[in-house]
């Protein structure tokens, strides 16, 4: 080992913590710039079938189909190819600045997501959440509330009455949908007395009977809430006013084209990702596999790998768990984007005003009560 | 110069820096987003202090809801750049502005009174019983969310509901007013 190699470990050494939270960042922000292209070829894929259309089901490059992959990389040269066009009757700094924000707050947000426990690397233990505040998951609200500020600007400085009203109605079913989502996930943080999800993840490891101690188990009704939600503050169908083809042309989006227009769906995906690992997180357990908590994993591969490998190979492992949970998810937003037709204003404001937030309430104090008697015994 | 320091006197002066942008700003909208971002730039400040809850509830409480509601009212009324006044600054306005800085001087001198005796008082030269430095968390810094909780629904319970009561009154009360002006409206229609 010479000089340079000695000196390069040392300095590893000494600042473990720094290089191991750069590490950490870089990797959730390839995770979450990877899922706006798989999630275009899923999406695109699965619209082709159920709409029963020969296209980007099937679509391939010199007769090799490879189930339609050809599609993400033909749109991704179309958008590229396409000409950067800012039209003249734009305020042009909020028009530019805002579909930087939610691509911004979705790949930030994602920080916020634990990636697996954590990993021992010569001695040193790295937890494998990016950021971890000691105020836990509200980063994750914090975060995606701020990125309904894109469509809102984006709508006011395109200049036109449709991109207004699309603006206009994004950031009312926000402030809508946001209060019940709180309340949904509040029943949670009784249960697990934490707001940490690591802590949450691990409480949820336990099993009683034969199920394993998940959220969803416990408090159902905040499962349900907490997803009907999510598709309301990620925009999707059947929540996406704030786009309505049908009666805003396209929203917020209509003066946007080529990247631009692409960016909203780069930050689209990537909180939809985000929200779906916080479910996952909450109420499904996270990265641990059912019925076998992360330090029996670990146990398992030691005597396979090393000590220090097997907590590496647990970190993949979970990884995957995690990714595959969050594919049921990601595939469930894309089936219900081409099952259910949109709502009308009117029943969107009553569903989350008149159902949502009341049964989001009563869940609250049922379980809050619940919670309290088990306590008390 | 650590990499704290480093962040607070970057975000420090971009605070400042952009509240004097955002009362210059003529268009709503954009004034709107520049106290959004001081808004941000304050969390990032708790952040640093280690108040991570304070840091996160200023995001989602101010800038992710009263400001996105305030954006929603604006663009709802398409407001119009505002007209700047040319008109030179009145006697009341200047008396108001003078008021206005002697109240921040005293609470910023209490304020940075508490939070300077700490290395003070290890000199052993003050030990001032009002000190903010003395009123120390109960649960340790790691425990944000404890010490909230506990601070709020503890200690000053009454207090707090006393607010909440006085909050929902003032809410009832706007919108009586803000009815009664638009029945009156609707009859003289």
């Amino acid at each position: 080992m010479d000089a340079s190699t000695s000196a390069v470990v040392q300095f590893l050494n000494n600042n473990i913590g720094l290089v191991a939270g750069i590490g950490k960042i870089a990797i959730a922000l390839v995770i979450a710039l990877q899922v706006a292209p798989i999630m275009v070829w899923v999406e695109r894929r699965q619209a082709a079938f159920i709409q029963r259309r020969i296209g980007p089901n099937r679509v391939g490059i010199f007769g090799f189909k490879l189930f339609g992959l050809g599609q993400p990389l033909a749109d991704t040269i179309k958008l590229l190819f396409k000409e950067d066009f800012v039209p003249k009757h734009v305020n042009k700094f909020f028009y530019i600045l805002a579909p930087i924000i939610p691509a911004v707050m979705g790949l930030v947000a994602i920080q916020g997501i634990p990636l697996g426990k954590e990993i021992v690397v010569a001695g040193h233990t790295i937890g494998l959440q990016p950021v971890n505040l000691n105020a836990g998951f509200l980063f994750l609200f914090a975060m995606s509330a701020l990125g309904v500020y894109g469509v809102a600007l984006a709508g006011w400085s395109s200049n036109n009455k449709y991109a207004l009203l699309g603006g206009l109605r994004a950031s009312a079913q926000m402030i809508s949908y946001e209060l019940a989502m709180g309340l949904a996930l509040l029943p949670m943080v009784f249960i697990y007395g934490t707001l940490d999800l690591q802590t949450m993840i691990a409480a949820q490891s336990e099993t009683f009977g034969i199920l394993p101690k998940w959220g969803i188990f416990l408090s159902p009704v905040s499962f349900v809430i907490f997803v009907v939600t999510m598709f309301a503050e990620t925009n999707r169908l059947p929540f996406d006013l704030a786009e309505g083809e049908a009666e805003l042309v396209a929203g917020f989006l209509v003066e946007y084209g080529s990247m631009r227009w692409s960016l909203f769906f780069l930050g689209e995906y990537a909180m939809m990702f985000t929200l779906s690992a916080l479910t996952t997180c909450v109420f499904l357990g996270g990265y641990e596999i059912p019925w076998l908590p992360h330090a029996e994993l670990v146990a398992l591969l030691t005597p396979v790998f090393t000590a220090e490998p097997a907590t590496w190979v647990a970190a993949l492992i979970g990884l995957g768990v995690l990714i595959a949970k969050v594919a049921i998810f990601m595939f469930l937003f894309v089936q219900v984007r081409f099952t259910l037709p949109r709502f009308r204003y009117d029943q969107l404001m009553r569903v989350g005003w008149v159902y949502m937030l009341p049964v989001a309430l009563g869940n609250l104090v049922l379980m809050a009560v619940i919670v309290a008697l088990l306590r008390l015994t | 110069m650590n990499l704290v320091m480093l962040s607070f006197i970057v975000m420090g002066v971009a605070a400042v820096l952009l509240s004097g942008v955002m009362i210059t700003r003529r268009w709503p909208v954009s004034a709107a987003m520049v106290l959004i971002s001081v808004m941000t730039l304050l969390a990032g400040m708790f952040g640093l202090l280690d108040a991570h809850f304070a840091a996160v509830s200023q995001i989602i409480v101010y800038a992710g809801a009263i400001m996105v509601v305030f954006v929603f009212v604006i663009m709802l009324l398409n407001l119009p750049p505002e007209e700047l006044r040319y008109g030179g600054v009145t006697v009341g306005e200047m008396i108001l502005s003078a008021a206005g800085v002697a109240v921040a001087l005293v609470l910023g001198t209490k304020v940075g009174q508490g939070y300077l005796s700490v290395g003070i008082e290890e000199l052993g030269i003050l030990k001032s019983e009002n000190s903010l430095a003395l009123h120390r968390p109960l649960f340790g810094p790691d425990q944000n969310v404890k010490n909230v909780a506990a601070t709020m629904f503890v200690e000053y319970l009454w207090a707090f509901e006393l607010i909440s009561f006085l909050i929902i009154a003032a809410m009832i009360g706007s919108v009586v007013i803000a009815k009664k002006r638009s029945a009156e409206n609707a009859n003289a229609a």
